[in-house]
């Protein structure tokens, strides 16, 4: 039975996921390395990761606060309607991207909401790096909130009540004892979310209007070479995605282990 | 530090978690909060600290209305029972927490912080472990340091909640006198929250019994035990035992259940009941037969049941039980130290 169960299991493995990521890699060396260089390096692909890297830092920044404010926020205080809040902070994750953008779109745009009103003000945000920056602000909004509020409700309060007693002040036991307490957390709250980040298309694609060396990010850019039928080019950057993806994957287990052992003090 | 509650009042929800609740506790006394799960005496010890505010009512500390001031002002030292050390800390940086936060002025130097840590962790005797992680000690060493730390600020009051609750129970016994000790040898003035009658009863000057969160009977371990005020106490403080009797010319005379007018009913600790092999030089004594012993070491349980088939319990010394044979079916005289009358229901 165990083994059937092992061979069903690698069987879809292999076929849904294995395979194709090690089909991605060798088309994207097919006709050689100098090739996969050339479309990694092209001047459209460097400006589409310089601007993923940037939309994805500001984004994944902006939320870690935001997350762990949040978390604080519906953790430590007798905050009314916390199941609201928390749907709230859920939307993102059940909205369709796509939606997503397009409500950016009736916000900002052109005919949108305060779209004219920032236009007359030169402050463009639809189709522009800032337009980028929101919707992927929008779709990883969740990650280190949802990451951090459980966590933070199976530590409990009382570290905090105990330096509060011992005479710390909020600010004081916010940094010496809550930060100390969800670093990992955090960490791994911000690692899902820059995965998310670098990869999102669907609310990007709404708000960026793929203009080449502009506001094309690293995705934009790959269903751009494909649709370009540049095949080989669109699976050499793809390679940079799966990097992150596999990359994560490894850190992951370093980050998210709940009991680590300390390098200082560790003798029996 | 004297602390003086008056008519505390707080509700959870629909659960009233302290219902008009007055105590006062005097400079250098050691006071148990004493009750069941969920009879207030955590979160009256937790309103005392300022960690919960009441909904009616007001607390006193010194004569001063503590209602306008924070936490930290009120200069106590809470010990959790789950210790809340700081798991990122070593031990040593746990115990200076309290010095280390002080505002620039008031803090000592660092080297006079060291002297000062290192000399409370010789207090609670685990100087040898400042360089460790709490997740590296065991529990007993956890409370000690969790002691230590509170300490740090130098309280004048010191708030226990359950502090042995997860401890076992020899460690706990050795911690019990221990903090005892302490307690007198620093001159503080204690508040410790327990649902261990022995603990209480051990360490304790007063005893305040909960209940629902209202204080059934404050006073002296052995008031409390001698004289319950009523039902609910009577049973939580030790087993005991109902007879029936009669006034006699020697007080209560007990016998099997009559009918007559002048009957009483007489509550009796398994700790007053004497087992005597004989019978000479006794009074008013009672014939019964012994039915099951249990030893634990030190004391001896046993079930016995009078002539007339009323079943009852002693606790007698277990040296007893060697120096005279006591055995299963044996039959011996019975006298009471001490027997409760009242109006108990029980």
């Amino acid at each position: 039975m165990k083994w059937v169960m092992m061979i069903l299991a690698g069987l879809f493995l292999g076929l849904f996921l294995g395979f194709p990521l090690a089909l991605i890699v060798t088309e994207a060396v097919a006709k050689g390395w100098h090739i996969y260089a050339q479309a990694i390096l092209h001047p459209d692909t460097q400006h589409a990761i310089g601007l993923t890297l940037k939309v994805a830092l500001i984004a994944v920044g902006c939320n870690t606060v935001f997350g762990i404010a949040a978390a604080w926020l519906l953790t430590h205080t007798s905050l009314r309607g916390k199941s609201i809040w928390m749907t709230i902070i859920d939307l993102p994750f059940s909205i369709s991207p796509v939606v997503a953008g397009l409500m950016l779109v009736l916000v900002f745009g052109r005919k949108g909401w305060i779209g004219p009103w920032l236009l007359a003000h030169d402050m463009p945000i639809i189709f522009t790096a800032w337009g980028i920056g929101l919707a992927t602000c929008f779709v990883t909004l969740p990650f280190v909130a949802r990451e951090l509020i459980p966590l933070m409700q199976t530590q409990g309060t009382q570290e905090e009540e105990a330096a509060t007693l011992l005479g710390a002040s909020g600010w004081q036991v916010f940094v010496r004892i809550t930060l100390p307490k969800i670093k990992w957390g955090v960490l791994y709250g911000v690692l899902l979310a820059a995965g998310r980040a670098v990869g999102e298309f669907g609310a990007v694609s709404v708000v960026s209007g793929h203009i080449v060396g502009k506001t094309n990010t690293v995705s934009l850019h790959i269903e751009r070479l494909y649709n370009e039928y540049q095949f080989q080019a669109a699976f050499a950057v793809s390679t940079l995605l799966v990097a992150i993806g596999v990359l994560s994957l490894l850190v992951h287990p370093l980050v998210a282990s709940p009991h680590r052992t300390r390098s200082k003090g560790n003798t029996p | 530090m004297s602390i003086e509650i008056d008519g505390l009042s707080k509700q959870f929800g629909s659960f009233t978690a302290l219902n008009r609740v007055s105590l006062s506790v005097e400079t250098g006394e050691f006071v148990a909060l004493l009750g069941p799960s969920g009879s207030g005496k955590t979160t009256l010890l937790r309103m005392i600290a300022g960690l919960e505010h009441p909904d009616a009512g007001r607390i006193l500390v010194n004569g001063i209305d503590t209602q306008s001031m924070g936490v930290a002002q009120r200069g106590v030292g809470f010990v959790f029972q789950h210790y809340a050390l700081f798991r990122h800390m070593t031990v040593f940086e746990n115990v200076a927490f309290g010095l280390n936060v002080k505002p620039r002025r008031e803090r000592l130097p660092a080297s006079a912080i060291r002297d000062k840590v290192m000399s409370l962790l010789q207090l609670v005797q685990l100087d040898w472990l400042s360089d460790r992680f709490p997740d590296q000690l065991s529990g007993g060493q956890r409370q000690r340091i969790a002691l230590a730390r509170s300490l740090a600020v130098e309280p004048k009051l010191l708030l226990l909640d359950e502090p042995f609750g997860a401890l076992d129970s020899t460690i706990r016994k050795e911690l019990r006198q221990w903090l005892r000790r302490l307690h007198d040898q620093l001159g503080v003035t204690s508040v410790f929250v327990t649902h261990d009658v022995d603990e209480a009863m051990e360490m304790a000057d007063r005893v305040a019994v909960l209940r629902h969160g209202v204080i059934e009977q404050v006073g002296h371990p052995d008031e409390v035990y001698h004289h319950p005020a009523n039902s609910f106490v009577l049973q939580f403080i030790g087993g005991v035992n109902l007879f029936h009797g009669r006034m006699g010319e020697h007080g209560i005379q007990v016998s099997s259940e009559g009918t007559s007018s002048d009957q009483v009913t007489a509550f009796i600790r398994p700790q007053s009941v004497r087992v005597h092999i004989a019978t000479d030089g006794l009074s008013e004594h009672v014939m019964a037969t012994i039915k099951r012993m249990r030893h634990d070491g030190i004391s001896a349980r046993l079930d016995l049941v009078t002539e007339w088939g009323h079943p009852f319990e002693a606790i007698i010394h277990a040296s007893q039980v060697i120096n005279e044979g006591l055995h299963v079916g044996q039959q011996v005289a019975v006298t009471f130290d001490h027997m409760m009358l009242g109006d108990y229901s029980i």
